[in-house]
């Protein structure tokens, strides 16, 4: 299934401009590296990481039309299968830009340790765990009409990167901008963004059949 | 295998589109589902083929099923045969590019296997999507009009392709517009009129296919024995005849 997925991505190649936009991100902030601290630039990273995990999802659970999708799902057998698999591609995804954000970290910071590896890591995967939570709902499966898709999924994606007191992505990146970084916040965050993420495709899975 | 008891389906805060419908389908069995436009039929498939949920009344018994919806927007640059991989593997068939490429082939898909979907005529892609339906050897096999856009050669391929369903003790179901083709292919017919199945009246349909004064195709079912009647309202009213399709019997 998920081969399917990713399959659909490559050759509709919607997957393009947020890949784009992401590595062009990345170009920017490595372009004139002197001596900055790694996380920081992790927390710009993950940020536009959770930007482009929930253009992923939404372009992802859209891609077929609604006919064709009622054939995989005919296939599939169950639409927790649909759903997962449509989280598991975006995350494996967003697994590949958080590796190429390592890759080039580590490259302009003429090597990089491995504690500030591992938050980075840690950090982006919770990011994009984040995102992905917030573009399922606000994809076609739940969401009726596209204006209300894009609506929903910037409101979602603000809240989520701009509220300090929801333990999503706005801590973790202003644990990461500290001098200091602690590992504690970024945990929370990590636990917080699979408890999210796991919930909201629960709510779609409970959700969508009742709109059919 | 599946049986529906008092179903019925309302979308939203909308009008019912189906109110107590009963039907049982066993091993074997084919049911042919007629019905004007808009008269619900799609809806009662997508519910047998468990795509989508009952507002009243049970679903029991789940076979696994082949779904042809009523139309196949092939719009992607995916291979058909490529495309049938992903969805054998997905219903866990082995051996999936052979039995798809054997499927292909029998049903005569013009430009080959390789060809992309987005490629692909109307009937083309129908063949596609009939070879979707049929490849994982489901228990039921649910086609919303699964003639429509073929060629006279696939509509021999396809019902024997039904045949052969049937003989594995797999149970079929599908909607037509057309009388003659339900009751060729099907064991038994129902009619979908008031939102509801019922057995169909003995009476055969005529299918008139009009053009308005504004250049509109219009097509109707109606009675036999008021072919006549319609055919000359229309014609006074300034309507023309583009085609009339009337039972041997008539």
């Amino acid at each position: 299934m998920i081969k399917y997925q990713l399959a659909l991505l490559g050759h509709s190649q919607r997957y393009l401009l947020p890949a784009l936009a992401f590595t062009a991100l990345l170009g920017l902030l490595y372009s004139n590296e002197s001596g900055n601290p790694a996380p920081p630039e992790f927390a710009v990273s993950g940020g536009a990481l959770t930007v482009v995990a929930c253009w992923l999802t939404i372009t992802l659970a859209d891609i077929e039309d609604p006919a064709q999708w009622l054939i995989t799902l005919a296939h599939a057998r169950r639409l927790s299968i649909v759903v997962g698999s449509v989280v598991l591609t975006v995350f494996a995804g967003c697994a590949g830009l958080t590796v190429l954000s390592l890759l080039w970290s580590a490259l302009a910071h003429g090597g990089e340790s491995l504690g500030d590896l591992g938050i980075g890591l840690l950090a982006q995967l919770t990011c994009a765990c984040a995102g992905i939570a917030v573009g399922l709902p606000c994809s076609r499966l739940l969401m009726p009409r596209a204006g209300y898709t894009a609506l929903a999924a910037i409101i979602g994606v603000g809240v989520v990167l701009l509220t300090p007191w929801i333990p999503l992505v706005n801590p973790l990146l202003r644990a990461l901008s500290s001098d200091q970084p602690a590992i504690l916040p970024i945990l929370v965050s990590l636990f917080s963004s699979v408890l999210v993420l796991v919930g909201s495709a629960a709510a779609v899975v409970f959700f969508r059949p009742r709109r059919d | 295998m599946l049986r529906l008891q008092g179903v019925g389906k309302r979308y939203g805060r909308g009008a019912a589109v189906l109110t107590d419908v009963n039907l049982e389908i066993l091993p074997g069995q084919a049911i042919g589902v007629i019905g004007a436009n808009g008269s619900g039929k799609s809806t009662l498939l997508r519910i047998l083929a468990r795509l989508s949920r009952p507002s009243t009344g049970t679903v029991s018994g789940a076979p696994s099923v082949g779904y042809l919806p009523d139309r196949f927007p092939a719009g992607t640059r995916m291979s058909a045969l490529s495309y049938l991989g992903h969805l054998g593997r997905i219903s866990g068939m082995s051996d999936v590019d052979n039995k798809a490429a054997a499927l292909l082939e029998r049903l005569a898909l013009e430009g080959g296997p390789r060809t992309p979907l987005r490629n692909l005529s109307k009937g083309n892609a129908q063949k596609v999507a009939l070879a979707q339906a049929m490849l994982a050897a489901p228990e039921l096999l649910v086609l919303d009009e699964p003639w429509s856009g073929l060629d006279p050669a696939a509509h021999t391929v396809l019902g024997e392709l039904l045949t052969e369903a049937r003989e594995r003790g797999a149970g079929v179901v599908f909607a037509e517009h057309r009388d003659e083709f339900a009751r060729t292919h099907a064991t038994e017919v129902f009619e979908l009129s008031g939102r509801t199945l019922r057995e169909p009246s003995e009476e055969p349909k005529a299918r008139i296919v009009l053009r308005n004064p504004g250049g509109h195709l219009v097509t109707s079912t109606v009675p036999a024995s008021r072919s006549d009647a319609v055919l000359l309202q229309a014609l006074q009213r300034g309507w023309s005849v583009v085609r009339v399709q009337t039972p041997v019997a008539k």
